[in-house]
């Protein structure tokens, strides 16, 4: 074994992926009833659009505000090759993610040009503006939506019971958490702290900022097509609605809150603002109007999100320890 | 004549959109920051002056000064409690701030006012006829208002001392500071007029959009800062004919384009005038701004 210590190295690494593992198949267990799995599916999904958010605005430090964007164009694309194309899960959910990755290369250019303020209103304006289209009456039903899409099967496996679809989504969620953990610890990820804090400098070292742009654009958007793509045939019918720009600013809030750049924060952001939003009563009103609150909060008191409230804690027990960072996300106008 | 009357519409649609822009360039010109909120900001004082009708205020000029006044003082709260407590966080805070202020006005008015949009009456109802072209009061009187405010804005912006210093503290805070500008002042009272516009607006524009219902206030954001990119978020003039623009040219769309495809291709419109023009059509030419 040439390469134990590496393995070792990335064993270590995705420790707080296995946690997340491990977390995942506990819910499992203790809320075993469909409802239970159903807000557990609920979650997972908005978890792994909301880890390939956490890419783009907390690691490369882009604000980024049209993700159910592409979780629309996964979820139409898997649906419309499995009903009208007849094609099989995997490689509709390959092909319709390799198209959210495609979409995702233009707007990294778009965001080459773009900087903060004018980078946040033209992604929002892409999410929206996919929407738009969708809502155009056409083939894909419009504002009608689009079923009765199959069920996914995986290796000659139906997924049809509740638990079988969570740990189909779970497993899913464990394997982008790993990629972007890998990611982050590589070359690449620290190519994009660098970019975040001072784009001139990290130009000067050798940072490719244009290649590594783009490159961000490109995977979180192939992630939030891949929850869009796995999505659409667990739940066989789908609209316009669930990927508005509403959703587009839900998922920002999941980025918020969990701390924004920790993956395994978005994590919780996605469960606590998905649970919010269907445990509190008033068809989310209430819910989201809280949200927006605890936004404005973290932002005045808490910029780190959750994870800040550690650091908070720490310099409250040693009064002299160095000052806590800021989020050092570039937001010129 | 079907070009004429959407010509008349789009004018109409476009001094909304203006006004929405206007709130956008006093905001970013006195303080640098672009408010998502704003669009929401009308729809907020649209229910306000809907609350005031059914309470049986029917004089529309007390409900648009009542409107005006609470928007005034909203905009104060406003600064107080999602742009001051960020300031020293950064950039990206105050922008997400007012993302999480968005929510909170986009849901926060279902719980008060109820999910579904409500009809409001008009401000003066009637049309008159010129030629074969009918024109609404109520749109003459949006006319008006837009006229009114821009030309007020644009002197207070370029010809006052007040105007001057609230450019200054959106150029260099600390700068500003340094030479005795009150910036903490004059940012507030960029927050309570941009509040206080958008109120206006709200009433002016319900009549067409119906009052309250969800999703209105994005699209009021989106489509004002398409406006005041088109034109340049840095010229007052230029944000007013951005406005007048983008309504007509959505208007005319209608011609050739079926009614949902409108808004895709202003979407694309905007992500284009920012890759190709940032500063816009009237911008300063000196700095590139996105």
């Amino acid at each position: 074994m040439p390469n134990m210590k590496g393995l070792l190295r990335l064993a270590r690494s995705q420790a707080p992926t296995a946690a997340a593992a491990i977390v995942l198949v506990l819910y499992a267990q203790l809320n075993g009833d469909p409802a239970g799995l159903a807000l557990g599916v609920n979650i997972v999904v908005a978890a792994i659009a909301a880890v390939g958010l956490t890419l783009v605005i907390g690691s490369a430090g882009q604000l980024a505000l049209g993700q159910a964007g592409f979780m629309a164009i996964g979820a139409y694309g898997t649906a419309y090759l499995m009903l009208a194309k007849g094609w099989s899960f995997v490689p509709a959910v390959v092909v319709s993610v390799a198209l959210a990755l495609v979409v995702g290369i233009v707007v990294g250019y778009i965001a080459l040009r773009l900087r903060g303020n004018y980078l946040a209103m033209a992604t929002l304006a892409v999410g929206s503006g996919i929407y738009a289209l969708l809502v155009i009456p056409s083939r894909l039903g419009g504002a009608n939506g689009y079923s009765p899409i199959p069920l996914p099967t995986l290796f000659g496996h139906r997924f049809v019971s509740s638990l079988d679809q969570y740990f189909l989504v779970a497993g899913f969620l464990v394997l982008v958490l790993f990629g972007a953990r890998f990611l982050l610890l590589s070359r690449v990820g620290r190519e994009l702290i660098a970019m975040r804090d001072d784009e001139v400098a990290a130009r000067t070292v050798g940072v490719n900022v244009t290649v590594r742009k783009v490159q961000i654009f490109a995977i979180a958007s192939a992630i939030g097509g891949l929850a869009g793509a796995v999505t659409a045939p667990l739940q066989g019918a789908i609209d316009p609605t669930l990927f508005s720009t509403a959703v587009s600013l839900q998922l920002f809030v999941m980025v918020v809150v969990g701390g924004l750049g920790n993956i395994y924060g978005a994590v919780l952001g996605a469960a606590l603002v998905t649970y919010l939003i269907q445990a509190v009563p008033g068809s989310g009103s209430w819910a989201l109007t809280l949200l927006g609150a605890v936004v404005v909060a973290f932002m005045a008191f808490l910029p780190d999100g959750i994870v800040g409230l550690v650091r908070l804690g720490r310099r409250l027990v040693e009064p002299h320890s160095r000052r806590g960072a800021r989020t050092g996300v570039d937001a010129r106008p | 004549m079907q070009v004429l009357n959407l010509l008349v519409s789009g004018l109409t649609l476009g001094a909304i959109y203006a006004l929405v822009a206007l709130g956008f360039h006093l905001v970013f010109k006195m303080t640098g920051i672009i408010d998502f909120a704003q669009g929401d900001k009308v729809v907020i004082g649209a229910l306000i002056g809907l609350t005031l009708v059914q309470r049986g205020i029917s004089v529309v000029a007390v409900v648009v000064v009542i409107v005006l006044a609470v928007g005034l003082v909203l905009g104060v709260l406003y600064d107080l409690i999602a742009i001051l407590p960020t300031q020293r966080n950064g950039e990206i805070a105050a922008i997400a701030a007012t993302v999480g202020m968005t929510l909170v006005f986009a849901n926060g008015h279902q719980i008060v006012w109820g999910p579904d949009a409500e009809p409001f009456p008009s401000i003066v109802s009637g049309n008159f006829a010129v030629g074969s072209v009918e024109i609404s009061y109520q749109s003459v009187v949006i006319w008006g208002v837009l006229a009114v405010v821009a030309v007020w804005l644009a002197l207070v912006l370029q010809r006052t001392r007040l105007g001057r210093g609230m450019i200054a503290s959106a150029t260099d805070r600390m700068a500003a500071t340094s030479v005795g500008v009150n910036v903490s002042r004059n940012r507030s009272l960029a927050f309570a007029l941009a509040f206080g516009l958008a109120a206006v607006a709200g009433v002016l524009v319900a009549p067409f959009t119906l009052a309250g219902g969800g999703g209105l206030g994005t699209a009021l954001t989106l489509k004002g800062f398409t406006a005041a990119v088109l034109g340049g978020l840095d010229s007052t003039q230029g944000v007013v004919v951005g406005g007048l623009l983008l309504g007509v040219i959505e208007s005319e769309l209608a011609l050739w384009l079926p009614n949902s495809s409108v808004d895709p291709v202003v979407f694309g419109v905007l992500i284009v005038i920012l890759m190709v023009m940032p500063n816009g059509l009237f911008g300063l030419g000196r700095q590139r701004r996105a």
